[in-house]
């Protein structure tokens, strides 16, 4: 029963993480009872369409878990704690990071003070982000309840939910929301960090064809900045899902084609790359390479998300024509 | 308000209150969800699914009932069954039932 495993996905995803497996189980026990003893062994599709009708919207029903509606919607709370921890390690890694930089770049003198301003500097960033991602939780809690509250529910949003790749890896989700978070803290607080990678590749023996001027790339920050955002809120909705609708992979190949857009923008531009007055011709040996490989991964991704995205689509489309 | 409506709320809001009571009389034997639904419904007591489902789980999580995963049924079912404690409030609250019905049956004697 196909809608039902949807019906109760569709539940599952506005509970919270504790007890959910265990609330799911039980109402996928009794709809399945209710449904046998009024329509038999055979019910048909109507028939099952009739018992979800009864037990109400899927919001409706997890409502009926969660009791009244909080500053910060409690289904949305365990991934609203599980990001504050992410940043909380994601700065203290970065913060490390920039010590032991430092005591490459800077000497080892006033080390002492530099150990102290880590827990002081990841302390001080964390409770602005707290602040700023509660205020995001916050504006999304009011969205669902005015959602709630504009329309009623339809079946027929049961069919967004596909039942095939409904179990996805935790690790991948949370290693996207942590490489995302460090990739925005390093563009924005200290992109010369480019500069310094750049550096220490001069010290092998390899030599580079060219570098990026930071004060152009700056002007890509923005956008970076706001793609990879949007990534967050993906790795972020997959993890308190645990699968991926189609409006997940609409989303994914949205960000997948900012980025190939960003890329290209990136490589065309004639300010961004400083040639090595050494090298007669332009070398791609640097950044620009690194770009490239990106631009390619990121379109091989495009190109698979879309074939599943299109396979997602023809199977709603059976469904709904059974 | 129509008449009607206010009616309907004061009874929704009745049945409300003794729901949780029924609840614990009805599971000193262990039953599973849709067997309480339809044993309850028997005796004249309609409850919406989606609402004995939570309450079950809000009940046990307070220690009032105990429940266990039967799987030797068709399909795994969660039997509840009230707990030692759940039987001790079932209890008192059946005392007060009396004296309240004592209560209310002069009260809707006196108005009749």
């Amino acid at each position: 029963m196909i809608l039902v495993d949807k019906y109760i996905v569709a539940v599952g995803q506005k509970l919270p993480i504790k007890g959910r497996e265990e609330i799911k189980r039980e109402l996928h026990s009794g709809i399945l009872d209710t449904i046998e003893e009024r329509f038999g062994d055979n019910p048909t599709e109507e028939n099952i369409q009739e018992v979800l009708k009864e037990f109400g919207s899927p919001r409706e029903v997890a409502e009926r878990y969660l009791g009244n509606s909080e500053l910060i919607d409690k289904g949305l709370k365990d991934i609203y704690l599980l990001i504050l921890k992410i940043v909380l390690f994601a700065l203290t890694v970065s913060f490390s990071v920039l010590f032991i930089l430092g005591l490459f770049t800077d000497g080892t003198q006033g080390w002492v003070k530099s150990v102290f301003m880590v827990p002081v500097n990841v302390f001080s960033t964390w409770f602005t982000s707290v602040g700023v991602i509660t205020i995001i939780f916050m504006a999304i809690t009011r969205g669902i309840n005015c959602d709630e509250l504009k329309d009623e529910w339809d079946i027929k949003e049961l069919e967004e939910i596909n039942l095939d790749n409904w179990v996805e890896s935790k690790a991948e989700s949370i290693f996207g929301i942590v490489f995302s978070l460090l990739f925005i803290f390093i563009i924005n607080i200290m992109p010369e960090l480019i500069t310094s990678m750049e550096n220490l590749f001069e010290k092998s023996t390899m030599i580079l064809g060219h570098r990026i001027d930071i004060e152009v790339f700056k002007s890509f920050v923005p956008l970076l900045t706001l793609i990879t955002l949007i990534e967050i809120v993906y790795y972020g909705l997959v993890l308190k899902n645990s699968y991926k609708t189609t409006a997940f992979k609409v989303l994914k190949v949205v960000t997948a084609i900012l980025n190939i857009a960003v890329l290209i923008s990136m490589l065309s531009s004639s300010g961004l790359f400083i040639y090595n007055p050494d090298h007669t011709t332009q070398t791609f040996v640097g950044f620009r390479l690194m770009f490239i490989i990106g631009l390619v991964g990121t379109s091989l991704e495009l190109i698979d998300i879309s074939v599943k995205l299109v396979k997602d689509i023809a199977f709603n489309k059976k469904l709904v024509t059974k | 308000m129509d008449k009607e409506t206010i009616y309907t709320n004061l009874l929704q809001e009745m049945k409300r209150g003794t729901l949780v009571f029924s609840v614990l009389l009805s599971l000193k034997e262990e039953s599973y969800g849709y067997s309480l639904v339809s044993s309850l419904k028997s005796l004249g007591l309609e409850v919406e699914q989606n609402t004995l489902y939570p309450l079950l789980r809000r009940l046990e999580k307070q220690g009032l009932l105990e429940s266990l995963w039967n799987t030797e049924d068709s399909r795994p079912r969660k039997y509840y069954k009230t707990s030692e404690m759940g039987l001790e409030i079932g209890k008192m609250l059946s005392d007060n039932w009396r004296e309240t019905n004592l209560i209310m049956e002069k009260l809707i004697g006196g108005e009749v």
